[in-house]
């Protein structure tokens, strides 16, 4: 059963009008500066159905780089790590400048790179071609804001190498491309973006999925429509805009859609395959396996298409169908909190605090946010994401003193960010992960989590993941990185970084300078003087988080490992190495709060 | 309760609390009288399919009549088996005719089960695995017909992927905190205070809901055997470099790595070091018990759920020096999402986990403890019959094995429905309305693992709905 709000029914009627002239034109929609029309061009009266959340506060441009403390841990939430350069450079400087100057760095670009390699060598090294190319530009990339976003959107919509795909890096390298290419555009566009990518095509199965057959009985495959709804855009249930549950006279939360829905929608993604001549055989070029998908008019449904309050005529064209859709899709009230609260998840803590939720939901529903300075990021369409990151990443929650943040405040730092944390850490400016052979293993070194590597469409681990026997899940809390954290990775996260703390990683090319490597410079020259040498991690690598009881053991560590007259070197390399090993294990580090 | 505080204080005891063994920790525990029979040894194992196996594509029809019907619906799945070389498994000729002893309720419907599954095709011949048909969550007997007309609750979020395997294993969608399996397992350590509650229910395939109690939560134990930290207490201490020798340095990152004696506010900092104690210990532990037994000489398939089955194996096989009486395992093997190409995904995957399971069998035979152990399958739901191509979608009810000696085996339990349309159990498109819930299937289960009735209803309160607690399908045990 269908549950749209009054408000969005209007609006998605509406939008389907528009695109149903528009499409005679052109694409409505897609990929050009000129998104779904607003809801807020809508000429229908509308009634809003609940009192939208306040405006985002202003917020003072001294609190995300007052210290050089505050600095680091805006760095560990906004780039995959802080740099002591960067702490120097930034703090007391505005945010504003430097969120403004990440919006518009050029994107290291993903795709171009593999295609021009030679193709046999893309092929052969299959699935670790895209997470050790990413391990390099996350390490090394200038444009850290926009990978940042890339990593968290690889885990909202999720395609993965891990699938049929994995001998198709190219085809997973377009998909990576559409989220960098994305990450500061606007949600509706990516949707569109992805929809069309061969990649979700395959790992979703909508690849030359055929209309249903009245004679045989078949029916559309329902893998996607299924999947866009409950994980890319909408949920399951019906949202407040700060994201909590809407909930029904008897206090029940609302499903949104039934199966109906699902069959509804699925005949819209029918009749889609790659570029070429023939339907059925996909990949007919080089090109093709990282190209838009394109329609095949014949295989597509030419019934009536309903699903949630949308009706998709009869008759019409598959690109059209797939507009109405995603117009319809995106029309819905969810779409804000839903992405919002995730992105949350993914910088800043996992448990935010509704009222968190919903600045950042109207952010993303008014497509603008103000900058301390008073200058403004966003488009003013609903959907734009530099308005929703900047929501995200200055609000007054996100900058909290984390000396009063509640107990459940912050998240488990991610795994394969523990391992960039510390390369930017410590210098490493020409990584090459394809050298490095632990990212070959089948558990990827240990840490169970490798990018673009997913087990599942629903990830590493859920948004929702409440873990049993713990305080979080005690106190109601979700904890969505503690799904991979267990006896057995908790281990093998510590000997993963130790490979790379002590260089005892194994370098395939058996070059000593290969692989990504740590430059202890600045560790050694202070390695004399324990406290000093902790200080400096302390702040480069928790912004002074690590807690009395770590500092103290690392100190009585310190006073273990004399720096004796003629072993200074090896001595205080022991020194570093072992005070390195003990911070980034320590709960402060792991914990980003 | 500080389940970190227990373990330290566990620990702190090392070595002595197993030297001792039962008798020093049962000391400790404070043993009230509990129901649950925990004589002797007994493990219940899940075998989850994650994704969804196809019930329709599992427990085939065998008579003409029903194989016509059926291949009329899947014809493009049966010409992709076809084109798979060797030909097609599903060709009735090929089919595996079963012969339950209880065939006979069934008239002249026959059912086969394919090639690809023949290993288990073996064990139910012998009378050592029995299907369950058409099981699934519910919330009370429910027809198709009243779900059409909605006049019965029926699960929350039905199809969703995530939600019906947190269903499957926790009868609640995703939140749900606490599984049937590990509801058991405190059961049985409310039982048995000796017994060691970290080895009590254990995962190969990461961290599982189902084995999560109150008390009880899943030890996840890799295919590799317990991780330790490489280069402390191991690889001449290389982590602590120049104080390699320096006993005080190496007690000293050892308390540090496992967080010894900190208050945190954090509840994620509390939460993430209590997992890394834990584990010191817990693998410390185990290795050692690994260590002192005799290995097992059957062989395991190289196949992932074959090395997880070995895993699982090779834990019961320690069960005396770890002090098990009751154990609770869960096993995960994903890949059954059949949208595409099923005939190619499932002539794969169903060898594979056939093969695994009679591998394993044949250890528990080895082990002398065949009718200790009961393997049961579970998966997110069943499919629709009907096909979209070369796929089939999310259903609702599904098929499954339980595999073991006290299994009542050779017969199939319940129901299977016409691979058609229509019929009673039809929530359209034949994806098919549960006849059995996930609870009664349960429930047989936890009684025959010794579980006293209450204990069953207090681990699965929605029993209290179905008139038949225990479907039959497992010898009462004697004692």
């Amino acid at each position: 059963m269908s549950r749209l709000s009054h408000l969005s029914l209007n609006a998605a009627r509406h939008v389907l009008v528009l695109c149903a002239a528009a499409s005679i034109l052109a694409a409505c929609g897609a990929n050009s500066d000129a998104p779904t029309p607003p809801v807020s061009t809508s000429p229908l009266p509308v009634t809003p159905p609940v009192t939208p959340p306040p405006p985002s506060p202003p917020v003072s441009s001294n609190e995300a780089f007052q210290t050089e403390a505050d600095t680091s841990r805006f760095l560990g939430r906004a780039t995959f790590g802080a740099t002591s350069a960067d702490i120097s450079r930034l703090t007391g400087t505005d945010v504003s400048d430097w969120i403004q100057a990440e919006f518009a760095k050029p994107a290291t670009p993903f795709l171009q790179p593999l295609v021009e390699a030679e193709p046999d060598r893309v092929l052969g090294e299959e699935i670790r071609i895209l997470p050790n190319q990413f391990y390099d530009i996350a390490i090394a990339g200038d444009d850290q804001l926009r990978q940042r976003m890339v990593l968290a959107l690889s885990e909202i919509i999720v395609a993965s190498s891990d699938s049929g795909i994995r001998g198709r890096p190219l085809t997973m390298a377009h998909y990576v491309q559409v989220l960098s290419d994305n990450a500061f555009g606007n949600y509706r566009d990516l949707l569109e973006e992805i929809t069309y990518s061969p990649a979700m095509a395959f790992y979703l199965t909508y690849m030359t999925n055929l209309k249903g057959d009245p004679v045989t009985g078949r029916v559309p495959d329902e893998n996607y429509a299924r999947e866009i709804l409950q994980l890319f855009s909408i949920g399951l249930k019906e949202l407040n805009p700060d994201g909590t549950d809407k909930l029904d006279a008897d206090g029940q939360s609302i499903e949104i859609y039934d199966n109906s829905d699902i069959q509804g929608l699925a005949k819209v993604f029918t009749g889609m395959s790659t570029q070429g001549s023939d339907f059925h055989i996909i990949y007919q070029n080089f090109e093709s396996s990282y190209a838009p998908l394109t329609f095949f008019p014949k295989y597509h449904s030419e019934l009536e298409k309903k699903f949630l309050d949308v009706t998709i005529p009869a008759g019409t064209p598959g690109a059209e169908s797939v507009e109405m859709a995603l117009d319809g899709i995106f029309a819905h009230p969810n779409v804000g909190p839903f992405v919002s609260k995730q992105l949350i998840q993914r910088f800043v803590t996992s448990n935010p605090k509704p009222a968190y939720v919903g600045r950042v939901s109207s952010a993303f529903d008014t497509g603008r946010f103000s900058l301390p300075d008073g200058s403004n990021v966003g488009t003013g369409q609903r959907g734009d994401l530099k308005a929703t990151l900047a929501a995200i990443l200055l609000d007054e929650e996100a900058l909290i003193d984390p000396a009063l943040a509640p107990a459940e405040y912050g998240k488990i730092r991610e795994p394969v960010m523990r391992l960039t944390n510390w390369a930017r850490a410590f210098n490493e400016t020409t990584p090459d992960a394809s050298d490095e052979a632990i990212f070959s293993y089948l558990n990827y070194g240990g840490i169970e989590q490798s990018p673009f590597n997913s087990p599942s469409v629903f990830n590493f681990f859920r948004p929702g993941y409440v873990a049993p026997g713990t305080s979080t899940g005690d106190g109601g809390y979700v904890a969505p990185e503690l799904q991979i954290t267990n006896e057995t990775t908790s281990i093998g996260y510590i000997n993963f970084i130790n490979q790379f703390i002590y260089d005892t990683s194994y370098n395939l090319s058996e070059d000593p300078d290969g692989g990504i490597k740590g430059d202890y410079t600045q560790a050694l020259a202070l390695a004399n003087d324990g406290q000093a040498l902790l200080d400096y991690l302390d702040l480069l690598l928790t912004g002074n988080r690590l807690g009395a009881e770590a500092r103290m053991r690392i100190l009585k560590m310190m006073d273990e490992i004399p720096v004796r007259a003629g072993f200074e070197e090896a001595d205080k390399t022991a020194r570093v190495r072992v005070a390195i090993s003990m911070v980034m294990t320590a709960p402060g580090y792991l914990v980003q709060r | 309760m500080d389940r970190r505080k227990f373990l330290s204080s566990t620990s702190a005891l090392g070595a002595l609390s197993f030297a001792g063994g039962a008798g020093l920790l049962s000391a400790l525990g404070n043993a009230t009288a509990h129901a649950a029979d925990t004589n002797g040894y007994k493990a219940i194992v899940c075998l989850f399919f994650f994704g969804g196996q196809d019930c329709h594509d599992t427990v085939l029809p065998y008579d003409q009549v029903s194989y016509d019907r059926y291949a009329a619906h899947r014809s493009g799945i049966l010409a992709e088996y076809a084109a798979i070389p060797g030909g097609s498994t599903r060709a009735r000729e090929r089919l595996l005719e079963i012969k339950p002893t209880n065939g006979a309720k069934f008239g002249t419907r026959k059912f086969a089960l394919p090639e690809t599954l023949s290993p288990l095709k073996d064990l139910f011949d012998a009378g050592n695995a029995a299907i369950i048909g058409n099981v699934g969550p519910l919330i009370e007997p429910i027809t198709a017909q009243e779900v059409a007309s909605e006049t019965k609750p029926k699960p929350k979020l039905l199809f969703s992927h995530n939600d019906q395997q947190s269903t499957w294993m926790a009868s609640a969608p995703e939140g749900e905190i606490q599984g049937w399996g590990g509801k058991m397992a405190d059961a049985i350590l409310a039982s048995n205070p000796s017994q060691q509650d970290i080895f009590t229910a254990i995962s190969t395939s990461g961290n599982s809901l189902f084995l999560s109690g109150d008390k009880a939560k899943s030890y996840v134990l890799s295919t590799s055997g317990p991780q330790q930290v490489t280069g402390l207490k191991n690889y001449q201490n290389y982590l602590l470099q120049s104080a390699q020798d320096n006993p005080e340095a190496i007690k000293l990152l050892e308390e540090h790595y496992r967080d010894v004696g900190v208050t945190r506010e954090s509840l994620l900092e509390k939460d993430i070091a209590g997992v890394t104690d834990n584990a010191f210990f817990a693998n410390e532990t185990f290795a050692e018990a690994l260590e002192a037994a005799s290995g097992i000489e059957t062989f395991f398939p190289k196949s992932e759920v074959g090395q997880q089955l070995r895993a699982v194996a090779e834990a019961i096989n320690v069960r005396g020096s770890l002090n098990m009486t009751r154990q609770v395992f869960f096993v995960g093997m994903g890949g059954f999402d059949t949208h595409d190409n099923q005939a190619e995904s499932l002539s794969s995957l169903q060898p594979s986990y056939a093969e695994a399971v009679a591998a394993f069998y044949k250890a528990t035979v080895e082990m002398g403890i065949e009718n200790d152990v009961t393997l049961f399958t579970a998966a997110d739901f069943g499919r629709a019959l009907i096909e979209n191509g070369n796929g089939t979608d999310h259903g609702w009810g599904g098929h499954h094995f339980v595999v073991g000696g006290s299994v009542k085996g050779n017969k199939i339990y319940g129901d299977i429905p016409p691979h058609d349309l229509g019929h009673a159990y039809d929530a359209g498109n034949g994806r098919l309305v549960p006849q059995y819930s996930v609870e009664q299937y349960a429930g047989t289960l936890g009684k025959w693992l010794g579980l006293s009735a209450s204990e069953i209803s207090a681990a699965l309160p929605a029993l209290a709905n179905f008139q038949e607690k225990d479907l039959g399908f497992m010898e009462t045990s004697g004692a």
